[in-house]
């Protein structure tokens, strides 16, 4: 963390920023993860996202819901974080291209950006229900995956079944939800 | 395609799946449609994931808090002894190499980690390898039918996928280490000397068979055992029988946390009780380096601490914050010196301090 936090200067808005912090901290977090699929990556984005939001904590005027600015703030700096030559330099080719390429298709224009679905409480409800759905085994795993953010090979020990098994029912779990939540995703 | 982007959404897939994903998806608005709709499925369903807000809020604030007046003597006093804790924030650093054939030896696939990168790898069995810098694996390309043997020359860390039929086995320098499902470290490097065990979950026997003093041993999750290869065979002839079989040579020790020898795996580098000697070692491996001492003197001092994926000259650098070194970087070899100025300023504050 190259930000300097100046806490002397806001000493009055301390307080309040490490409650809104500590609110949103992990959800935003699990939302930066779906972007870069490193756990470490994606708090370093969102505690980089926070400083910034710190250092021009007075000047914000936020006429939006806090949340939906915070998601949308992480969201933008999954882009521009990895654009860093210091972050850059961390990864090897290949997989600075796999990182790369799975920020670009998780960024890809919808009816709604991936931000502003995630306030769409409807949304949220009508998934819930349909992984309750989901038969016994078939949930196990999806929350396993969604949930844990196990990989299929920690999933396949966990449960006893194979990793053929776990892939199978992750697939089937996804076209499940999709279906449910179809006329939502139009 | 529905199995990919399943695979690409939970992060399991390969670069080259995902390049076919991304193939598929510019093929047509319908597929580009159709990936969306089951990408904002799978974000519409989840759920906060294991993230620590309080330890991360402790964390920011510390790293990120103005060094006071006073605490800046007290970071004087603690770098005179040369050991101070450091815990910095940082990501994870994993490449994957292309599996490729050996070229004499037909069915064997060689998998490399060169210094300066780790690699993660998963066998057809679904073991799971993370292989350290400067290391090698070798496997059968009959991997997992025949039995699961691979064989190791550098450090790597194993997540055994269970199956009783067929154990897993490491050959590490001349020993064997079998596993079911299980997870340890081995570390074998040809310039050590030796093989280092660490068992974090599970049950693993290290087989000696073919050392210079056999021995068997049965390991116990949180052991670690180091052997130290010896190059003397036993004495031959009519002095044989008077001697007393000699012990296993090997050392066995509890340790509560394994993370301090498998961190590596995850981009992290914890130190404990080091000297700088001993952590050029691991610098020239991590960082693909010489590292030259100017004065043997800085070889003794100690360090602990945690690196989190600092790059070289942030490692070096944090070095220079707790005793008196001084260094240079130039094609691809690191100088450590002492520096003269700041050891005599630390010897000023410590007398001032008195």
């Amino acid at each position: 963390m190259e930000s300097s936090l100046h806490i002397n200067q806001h000493k009055q808005q301390l307080p309040a920023f490490e409650g809104l912090f500590k609110t949103y901290y992990a959800a935003l977090c699990t939302f930066a993860f779906d972007f870069v699929n490193r756990h470490e990556l994606a708090e370093e984005i969102v505690q980089d996202t926070f400083l910034k939001v710190w250092e021009r904590y007075d000047d914000l005027n936020i006429q939006i819901s806090v949340k939906a600015y915070l998601y949308r703030a992480v969201q933008n700096n999954c882009i521009n974080y990895v654009k860093q030559d210091r972050i850059r330099a961390r990864y090897g080719h290949e997989l600075l291209q796999q990182l790369e390429s799975r920020i670009n298709l998780m960024n890809m224009p919808a009816a709604l950006t991936p931000a502003e679905r995630l306030e769409s409480a409807e949304l949220e409800h009508m998934a819930e229900k349909a992984i309750r759905k989901l038969p016994p085994q078939c949930q196990d795993v999806f929350r396993l995956s969604r949930f844990e953010q196990l990989s299929y090979p920690e999933i396949s020990r966990q449960l006893g079944i194979s990793v053929n098994t776990v892939k199978t029912q992750m697939t089937r779990a996804l076209q499940r939800l999709r279906n449910e939540l179809l006329p939502l995703l139009k | 395609m529905d199995d990919l982007i399943v695979q690409f959404l939970s992060g399991n897939i390969t670069p080259e799946d995902q390049q076919e994903l991304e193939k598929w998806i510019d093929a047509s608005p319908g597929n580009r449609e159709y990936f969306i709709q089951l990408r904002d499925a799978w974000m519409a369903a989840a759920a906060t994931g294991p993230y620590n807000a309080e330890a991360a809020w402790e964390e920011m604030r510390q790293v990120n808090a103005p060094v006071s007046v006073k605490r800046w003597k007290q970071v004087l006093k603690m770098a005179a002894s040369y050991t101070l804790p450091f815990v910095l924030g940082g990501g994870v650093v994993f490449s994957w190499l292309t599996l490729k054939k050996g070229q004499g030896d037909q069915g064997v696939v060689t998998v490399t980690s060169p210094k300066g990168a780790t690699t993660k790898i998963e066998l057809s069995d679904g073991t799971e390898v993370w292989l350290n810098a400067g290391s090698k694996l070798e496997y059968a390309s009959s991997f997992n039918t025949a039995g699961r043997e691979v064989k190791l020359e550098g450090e790597a860390f194993f997540k055994v996928h269970t199956d009783s039929r067929k154990p897993f086995t490491v050959k590490a320098s001349d020993l064997r280490i079998l596993a079911l499902g299980t997870s340890f470290n081995v570390k074998a490097y040809p310039e050590d000397k030796g093989v280092v065990t660490t068992l974090v979950d599970g049950a693993v026997r290290i087989d000696g068979s073919s050392t210079a003093n056999p021995f068997k041993i049965m390991l116990k999750p949180h052991q670690h055992v180091v052997y130290k290869q010896t190059t003397e065979a036993p004495a031959a002839g009519k002095n044989t029988s008077s001697h007393a079989a000699a012990p296993a040579p090997v050392e066995t020790k509890e340790v509560s946390n394994t993370d301090i020898y498998t961190a590596w795996k995850d981009g992290n580098w914890i130190v404990t009780g080091q000297t700088l000697e001993e952590m050029a070692v691991t610098m020239e491996r991590r960082f693909n380096v010489n590292v030259d001492f100017k004065e043997d003197e800085l070889k003794n001092y100690r360090f602990s601490g945690t690196f989190r994926q600092e790059t070289l000259e942030q490692v070096l650098n944090i070095l220079k914050l707790t005793a008196p070194l001084d260094y240079s970087i130039e094609e691809g070899t690191v100088s450590i010196s002492v520096d003269k100025v700041l050891k005599e300023k630390y010897a000023n504050a410590l007398r001032n301090g008195k």
